[in-house]
């Protein structure tokens, strides 16, 4: 499993649709989790409750909401 | 009075306004004189003044809810919902009033989380659940028990008094309905919360076997009304969630039973689902609106506007001036900033944080913006 980037660096991916940030400037909309891991692209598993969210990136492990 | 209309101080709408039965015309009169009232005020400013059939309607109404603490017909509530937008204030109002008078000033909040999220095989065309529609939402399984429990804790912190179970399923196997059974005890044992429960459809051994194991509340909602359920749905029948709701009822739980406006239906397809509501007579309505999800048959629809959103709240509590009215989905893109507003047209309760698969505002804002109106939080049963 690697490591996600750095917080402050720009996302590779985006988060709404998985394409690449040349492709796609960010799709994702209000009030929707990230669906894809913003460094790799993959579809994550997602964990929404009552105070926050949880996803899931096969190769970068689990992302939290603030 | 800057800004009155010339018409509204006349002895006679004095006399009128004192009077114990309000002396208005029948609401099929009242429909058509405001029909021609109306043809020459279109465009009208959300400001402007009551014209005199509509403020005739509205008195009647007030009396027929208030005073002979009746249910209102299909057809009055046809005429209200006929009323220009310059009335939607004054119809907050009345609402607003039928809501303290039945039910107080409390406010119930409610937290949800989904257990089992996606590849449900029902294809309701607003959900991004269904696994026939291609979303973002995949099938992910049943959360484990310190998931639930710790969802349930975070429910329990923001002042919440329900927690709703919910499981993107068609009904529940034996499998299914035994987890439910072992995390409903558990939940209200390590939070005093009251538990709800949605999962689908149900036989009548298992609504009584629910009942039996401590579920307080059983979510199952209507949507949409009969005669557009199957634009919507097709792989089960209105009647199917219909008998669902009765069997809820017959063996003991609370029904929570829903709307979700915005799917297309006409205005006349909203009355007769709240002629349906009342003959259901739930405890609990949540009114969502369609968050228009990608990937849904329904993704590319445009989300109701904030002020028809108003309106339809205040007729939901004149239409069912006793239930719990809850705020639900999609409040956050319809209302925006006019959610307080909702709160005095006659919302009662809402679910504080996220949804199912997407994200609420803060708590902190609800909790402020309930703190500003002051409406006390507190867990509702049903009005007397």
């Amino acid at each position: 499993m690697t490591q996600l980037p750095a917080a402050d660096s720009a996302p590779a991916f985006c988060t709404g649709c998985g394409q690449s940030s040349a492709s796609c400037p960010g799709c994702g909309r209000d009030f929707d989790p990230p669906r894809y891991c913003s460094a790799c692209g993959r579809w994550m598993g997602v964990t929404v409750t009552p105070s926050g969210w949880t996803a899931r990136c096969k190769e970068h492990g689990e992302q939290h909401s603030a | 009075m800057p800004g009155e209309h010339p018409q509204t101080l006349t002895r006679s709408t004095v006399a009128v306004r004192s009077a114990s039965a309000p002396a208005a015309p029948d609401a099929e009169t009242l429909h058509e004189i405001h029909r021609q009232e109306r043809a020459s005020v279109t465009g009208a400013p959300v400001t402007a003044p009551l014209l005199p059939a509509e403020r005739a309607l509205l008195r009647s109404v007030e009396h027929a809810v208030l005073d002979e603490r009746r249910l209102l017909t299909a057809t009055e509530l046809s005429a209200l919902a006929a009323l220009p937008d310059s009335a939607v204030m004054a119809l907050a109002s009345l609402a607003h009033q039928v809501r303290l008078t039945w039910c107080g000033p409390a406010v119930e909040v409610e937290g949800i989380l989904s257990a089992k999220t996606g590849g449900c095989p029902e294809d309701c065309h607003f959900c991004s659940q269904s696994s026939r529609f291609d979303t973002t939402v995949k099938a992910t399984p049943f959360l484990d028990t310190d998931e639930v429990l710790e969802a349930a804790r975070q429910t329990a912190a923001l002042g919440a008094s329900e927690f709703c179970i919910v499981l993107a399923i068609r009904g529940p196997d034996e499998r299914t309905l035994a987890r439910i059974l072992e995390l409903v005890p558990l939940v209200h044992a390590e939070t005093g919360l009251n538990v709800a429960v949605s999962a689908g459809i149900l036989t009548k051994d298992q609504a009584r076997r629910l009942a039996e194991g401590g579920v307080h509340r059983y979510n199952h909602n209507l949507e949409t009304a009969r005669s557009f359920f199957s634009e919507v749905v097709t792989t089960h029948s209105f009647q199917e969630r219909v008998d669902t709701c009765q069997l809820v009822r017959e063996e003991g739980m609370e029904l929570c039973c829903g709307a979700l406006l915005g799917m297309g239906e006409s205005d006349e397809q909203r009355i007769e689902l709240l002629s349906e509501l009342q003959d259901l007579d739930p405890t609990e309505v949540p009114v969502n609106f369609l968050n228009p999800r990608p990937g849904t048959p329904l993704g590319d629809r445009a989300p109701v506007g904030a002020w028809e959103a108003v309106r339809w709240i205040a007729l939901f509590r004149l239409a069912l001036p006793g239930v719990i009215l809850r705020y639900a989905g999609g409040r956050e893109i319809t209302l925006r900033d006019l959610q307080a507003i909702g709160m005095t047209a006659g919302i009662n309760a809402l679910i504080v944080g996220n949804y199912l698969t997407t994200l609420g505002r803060s708590s902190a804002d609800d909790l402020q913006m309930l703190d500003d109106l002051r409406m006390p939080v507190a867990a509702l049963t049903v009005a007397f």
